[in-house]
């Protein structure tokens, strides 16, 4: 499906030409409509192209493979926090400067940080691609860190994660889960906004040292699809960041998947209505076969109200209200999980017995053609749902050149999904939803004072 | 039935709407829920045919189906692969067109409710935004929750729901609207073939507009061992229409509509209070309202709170700035091509024109409206439409942390204190 194209296109010196793929539909002639390039700058910056005229907007993004999983003990979600200082100061643009200046061009400009990786976005009208261009390439190289924005950020963080998590029922168990099910070092153990103690703890110089290890072209890769020139935009990213030096990038850990012998369980005590039960099962990394047998597997068991739990469980025998789940989408092997909001009081170990039932009998049986083929369709459908706007297709091409290292990886997985067979899905599921490598936490209310 | 069509072959992908004009408010007084319940179990299969074949089918398709009300529309929308979309209309048409109100479905849709509604509580920003809308609309219409509640759960019939769809699923009501690579002539074949829907409904009802209260009230929603606590300060604002609205926008902008606006500096910037802070002007047939949201530690409520009624108090009285002004308007200007950048986002722009009753300029002049705003033109509408004196403020804390602190914060007129419960009655 890919085919690198060399010496046609015109793109500036210091600039070299990696991939041109295809980029979804193709006309009537079977030309592609769209495609996606990959360049790279002499000093290891990825920069990826998609020319789409729909729209007189472009999206600009900056990832870097830098997320809480390559964070250390006591300074859990330092990457997340450097992600807020970097909306601060440069040596040239003073505090806020960025955000007004992009603001006042119209631009809706944020990030995000997760497990592998932290991304910043920018979906522009045409015009402002120049100035958001320059804007980050200043933060990358020319950040300023004093001790009064860490202090002042630390509070807005303390205040992100009592939302989000301490007074959140679901955040909070699902940091629970993490915890109890992976061992202490594995990187997903602990929460990427940070456990509250470590954010209370940051010192400046934590935060210089992260931005200084993990922020080099080397370790980043710039994404911009839209309406825009080609030509100008690489010749302007030359000049912007051809300059900045390679940084030693720490290796990153290598996680195997390992097999829990044991079941474990925990109940939990929540400020909350009714009860819950979360279970992690052991499953495996993003880019293995695996995780796709079980991406369909996740359509057939809790993708909709009729699928094999929630038809069960909350519409036939009304003992929940809410069953859903998935495999989270990470470089490492981490856990497929369940999450289920009972409808009333029954004994969370019957509902739990109802899950063991079905997946026994997925495990045994497999699931049916009829079942495959909607699953297929609903995985397709929400490929395409994700790449309505420019910023969407951004975002595809950034998560997966960051997690799989190709964004041809975004069709390529679409035709596996296609190729997927029922015993695929019954092996994945057999090797994933053994009860051995679970862990369960019941969550009960909390008797009021 | 109105025809609206959005054409583009950017994906192979079709959105796909059915909307009626006339939502809850067109619920009786005694059954607030019922134009919601009638959607559900509208979704959940028409005659012979279980929700479980309707959602087998969809998925079969490639699509997604949701039904939607909100106090002025009805509205099933949906999206699906490009190739399926004929099937795709052919069964929204016949779960819209022969619904079978089933007895079990009504009784099972009550159920699922209920336990949504008992669930909400565990939701402490979706509480305060409720208290919010029961205290600041108190006695009118928009203070009912589209999904009704507990009470009126239990007393819904099938009947009811019979008579809803009679006065609701009307042809003059209707607005079928697809965004994809479709020509409108299809479009209009496809409506043909598929929709005979009835006529003769009333029109969809006007609301009367809302009295503003008097003096600053606080009402708690009690919840122990919070950390934080979530906050939401307001008041009446504008109408949908209103000569004032682009002046309110642009008021509104400046003040907390972005990351560097006044209150959000303040706040999140300067203070470290929350991690969000921002104000939303919120667009309704009758009054919408003007309201700032933060979640501060339990510790910090007082003094939030007291920031930002200075905040809002030196706003009315001072305005915007001309630098702020001039900043907005540009902002708003170059942005607007992000309201319009996919098919779908141009079709709900038409939708909200057609079914809305959204004034054509206020969407298609937007750029016009905008610099036409001047600092008087603000000042004038921050003293016509938003009040210093009479506001609402909605929190959920610990009852005893909240009384400590709110009779500390200078011109509280009433603190009354709620269960979380009070609002799924």
């Amino acid at each position: 499906m890919s085919r690198i194209h060399r010496g046609r296109d015109h793109h500036p010196p210091g600039v070299t030409l990696e991939r041109d793929v295809p980029f979804g539909e193709h006309d009537h002639a079977g030309a592609p409509l769209l495609r996606v390039r990959r360049y790279r700058l002499d000093n290891g910056l990825a920069i990826s192209t998609l020319i789409d005229r729909a729209a007189p907007v472009v999206s600009f993004h900056t990832w870097f493979r830098v997320g809480s999983s390559d964070e250390r003990p006591g300074k859990t979600g330092l990457a997340h926090f450097l992600e807020h200082l970097m909306f601060n100061e440069t040596t040239n643009r003073a505090l806020g400067e960025m955000d007004r200046l992009l603001e006042g061009e119209g631009a809706d400009s944020n990030a995000a940080t997760w497990t592998d990786w932290t991304h910043y976005h920018s979906s522009l009208p045409k015009r402002a691609l120049p100035l958001c261009m320059e804007l980050e390439a200043d933060r990358m190289q020319n950040l300023v860190i004093k001790d009064a924005q860490v202090e002042s950020e630390r509070e807005v963080v303390m205040s992100e994660r009592r939302d989000c998590v301490d007074d959140d029922v679901e955040g909070s168990v699902s940091e629970e889960l993490y915890r109890r099910a992976l061992s202490k070092d594995h990187p997903y153990a602990w929460p990427t906004i940070g456990w509250m103690r470590d954010i209370k703890r940051y010192e400046r110089r934590d935060c210089d040292r992260f931005y200084r290890t993990f922020y080099a072209p080397n370790n980043a890769h710039l994404i911009a699809v839209g309406d825009f020139n080609e030509k100008t935009f690489l010749k302007r990213a030359v000049e912007l960041y051809g300059g900045m030096k390679r940084a030693r990038i720490p290796a990153q850990k290598t996680v195997k998947k390992t097999r829990q012998r044991k079941e474990k369980r925990a109940t939990l005590k929540r400020a909350t209505e009714t009860k819950k039960i979360s279970i992690g099962y052991r499953g495996p990394a993003f880019a293995s076969p695996e995780w796709m047998a079980l991406r369909v597997a996740e359509e057939i068991l809790i993708g909709r109200s009729a699928a094999r739990l929630p038809q069960r469980m909350v519409v036939d025998e009304e003992s929940a209200r809410v069953v859903r789940g998935g495999m989270a989408p990470w470089r490492h092997p981490s856990l497929f999980e369940f999450w289920v909001d009972q409808r009333d009081d029954r004994e969370s170990e019957a509902l739990l017995s109802v899950i063991d039932e079905e997946l026994a009998r997925f495990v045994k049986d497999g699931p049916s053609e009829d079942e495959l083929a909607r699953a297929k369709a609903r995985i397709e459908l929400d490929l395409l749902c994700g790449m309505e706007t420019a910023n969407g297709k951004a975002e595809q091409i950034g998560f997966y050149e960051t997690v799989c290292g190709d964004a041809a990886e975004i069709f390529t997985r679409l035709a596996g999904y296609r190729e997927v067979s029922a015993r695929d899905v019954q092996s994945a599921s057999r090797e994933t939803f053994d009860p051995r490598q679970r862990t369960v936490l019941f969550v009960t209310p909390r008797e009021r004072r | 039935m109105k025809i609206l069509c959005e054409e583009s072959h950017a994906l192979p992908l079709v959105d796909v709407e059915l909307a009626f004009r006339g939502g809850s408010l067109s619920d009786p007084d005694s059954l607030p829920g019922r134009a919601r319940m009638m959607a559900r179990v509208m979704r959940m299969g028409a005659r012979r045919q279980q929700e479980r074949d309707v959602d087998n089918a969809l998925a079969a398709l490639g699509a997604r189906l949701s039904a939607r009300v909100s106090p002025s529309t009805v509205r099933f929308r949906g999206v699906v692969l490009a190739r399926n979309l004929e099937p795709f209309v052919a069964l929204l048409a016949n779960l819209v067109q022969a619904p079978a109100f089933r007895q079990s479905d009504l009784a099972r849709a009550k159920r699922e409710t209920r336990a949504a509604l008992i669930a909400s509580q565990d939701d402490d920003r979706s509480l305060a935004r409720r208290a919010f809308m029961e205290t600041v609309y108190v006695g009118h219409p928009y203070a009912r929750r589209v999904a009704g509640g507990l009470g009126s759960l239990r007393a819904m019939k099938r009947g009811d729901l019979v008579q809803a769809h009679e006065e609701l699923i009307d042809d003059r009501r209707a607005f079928f609207a697809i965004s994809g690579p479709i020509a409108k002539r299809e479009v209009q074949q496809l409506a043909k073939r598929y929709f005979t829907l009835p006529r003769g409904g009333a029109a969809a009802p006007r609301v009367r507009a809302p009295k503003a209260k008097r003096g600053l009230e606080v009402v708690v929603v009690h919840k122990e061992e919070r950390t934080q606590t979530q906050m939401v300060i307001g008041t009446l604002a504008s109408a949908l229409g209103d000569k004032h609205t682009f002046d309110l926008v642009v008021g509104n902008a400046a003040f907390g509509g972005t990351f560097t606006a006044r209150l959000s500096a303040e706040i999140r910037g300067n203070l470290g209070f929350s991690y969000s802070a921002y104000s939303r002007l919120s667009q309704r047939d009758a009054r919408g309202t003007f309201s700032m949201w933060t979640h501060p530690s339990t510790e910090n409520t007082l003094a939030c709170a007291a920031r930002q009624l200075e905040l809002y108090r030196d706003f009315l009285r001072g305005g915007i700035t001309r630098r702020e002004l001039s900043f907005v308007k540009k902002m708003l200007v170059r942005g607007h091509c992000f309201d319009r950048d996919t098919a779908q986002k141009r079709l709900d722009a038409a939708l909200d024109v057609a079914v809305n009753r959204v004034p054509r300029a206020h969407v298609y002049e937007y750029e016009r409206l905008v610099s036409d705003v001047t600092r008087e033109s603000v000042e004038t509408a921050l003293a016509k439409r938003l009040s210093a004196r009479d506001l609402t403020m909605a929190v959920v804390m610990d009852q005893n942390a909240a009384k400590r602190a709110f009779s500390e914060l200078e011109g509280v007129s009433a603190i009354t204190v709620i269960e979380p419960r009070a609002l799924i009655r």
